[in-house]
């Protein structure tokens, strides 16, 4: 596979949220408001970048016995990186984020794409699988939060876009909402996209 | 055939001293950054604490001394170590602040402990020196639901509390809440919709920390 392939197939082709119904925990939870979703979506980015990177570079030396053990450590250790980092340089963002920054290191997407990409490939092709999943799972959030957002709040990454007239629905704030434009989407998607393989 | 030597590989020591090398080196670098940041957190912290005390005495100030608002906000950390030193009560839980102008207090500023939906919350609220008026109230910390109980956080919600007189006659006074979009009289405060508890919590908070501050340090004192 070329490294374009790579990437396409993991952003979208096998897309982390809606083909392997991964990190839905994250997708469920942050997705009310487009700016955490954003902020979400760079951090699994990111985190999922590096640790894909570097569980490649050492898998010859990892021992198969405790592979899972070293992976958690080594996307937990990337996860607080990026925590301290924010926490030092946009003590702001990291306010807005609370735990969620943290609980980055259970996003299923992590522990799948070291498990299923990263401990056979090499770490140039690993790290762009990360980029791509990463990216894919950030589309997903800000489909989810610009529904919601918008419905919810009025408001589209903070900035009032429904007129004065527009009454929120405090559904789309709620979990429930998250549930079922998830739902919604994947229907969607399995029905147009994947509509030739069927 | 027992003599026959099996690669370090694949010996039951190698997984083991893999994990502690790989534990070494992460558990190390970040240390090193926590260590490294740990300066520069903290500053903004004790900053953003001390920006808050500011933002809440500076209206009481700008009556007190007749310059601009906003002035004595963008002035900080010198107008911070100015005006507000810090002050004792009794029975507070954490140090409370006090503004004085010509040696008599103008404002003091209470850091005061509530009891949310999900979890803790604190509030600086700027009182008169008799601590029966609120001036002014800032939720610094909360973890309510976002999108409903941490609207408790929006300026609207805290502007009702603004000049607000809380205890009359030694007594809190009773405050209703009512629905958002209701039009709001004396004694009453619009809550958020969909966090009635939230809501409650912060009146509740109010109620409970000044009622017991005011009978400590302010009834005994009074003719």
């Amino acid at each position: 596979m070329t490294k374009k392939e790579i990437f396409v197939v993991s952003a979208f082709k096998d897309n982390s949220v809606w083909r392997q119904i991964l990190g839905i925990c994250s997708t469920l939870a942050v997705t009310n408001l487009m700016l955490n979703s954003l902020i979400m979506g760079l951090g699994v980015i990111f985190a999922l970048a590096l640790s894909t990177f570097t569980i490649s570079l050492i898998r010859e030396y990892t021992p198969r016995s405790v592979r899972m053990m070293a992976q958690t450590l080594i996307i937990g250790a990337y996860v607080i990186i990026v925590d301290i980092l924010l926490k030092a340089w946009l003590p702001d963002v990291s306010k807005q984020l609370g735990p969620y920054v943290g609980l980055i290191i259970t996003n299923c997407i992590l522990m799948g794409r070291a498990e299923a990409f990263a401990a056979q490939n090499k770490p140039l092709d690993s790290m762009i699988d990360g980029i791509g999943a990463g990216v894919g799972y950030t589309l997903v959030l800000l489909v989810i939060s610009f529904i919601r957002e918008l419905l919810g709040f009025g408001t589209l990454f903070g900035v009032r876009v429904m007129g004065e007239g527009w009454i929120n629905w405090s559904i789309m704030v709620m979990a429930p909402s998250a549930f079922f434009i998830l739902a919604l989407m994947i229907w969607a998607i399995n029905t147009y996209y994947y509509k030739e393989a069927k | 055939m027992s003599n026959e030597r099996i690669p370090f590989r694949e010996t039951l020591i190698y997984p083991i001293i893999f994990m502690i090398i790989l534990s070494i080196i992460f558990v190390g670098v970040l240390a090193l950054m926590y260590h490294a940041t740990k300066e520069k957190v903290e500053t903004y912290k004790e900053e953003s604490y001390q920006k808050i005390v500011l933002d809440l005495c500076a209206p009481s100030i700008a009556t007190a001394t007749g310059l601009n608002e906003a002035d004595i906000i963008s002035a900080f950390p010198q107008s911070y170590n100015e005006y507000i030193k810090q002050a004792s009560l009794k029975g507070e839980d954490r140090p409370s602040f006090a503004v004085s102008i010509d040696d008599s207090v103008i404002v003091r500023v209470v850091d005061i402990p509530g009891k949310g939906l999900w979890d803790k919350m604190r509030a600086l609220v700027a009182v008169s020196p008799d601590l029966s008026q609120i001036r002014k109230l800032a939720i610094y910390e909360q973890m309510e639901t976002p999108g409903l109980g941490a609207r408790i956080s929006e300026p609207w919600f805290q502007e009702q509390f603004q000049d607000l007189q809380v205890i009359a006659e030694g007594k809190f006074v009773t405050l209703e809440l009512i629905s958002e979009k209701q039009e709001r009289k004396d004694g009453q405060i619009n809550k958020v919709t969909g966090a009635t508890i939230s809501s409650g919590a912060v009146i509740s908070m109010l109620k409970d920390s000044l009622q017991k501050l005011f009978e400590q340090n302010t009834l005994g004192a009074m003719p």
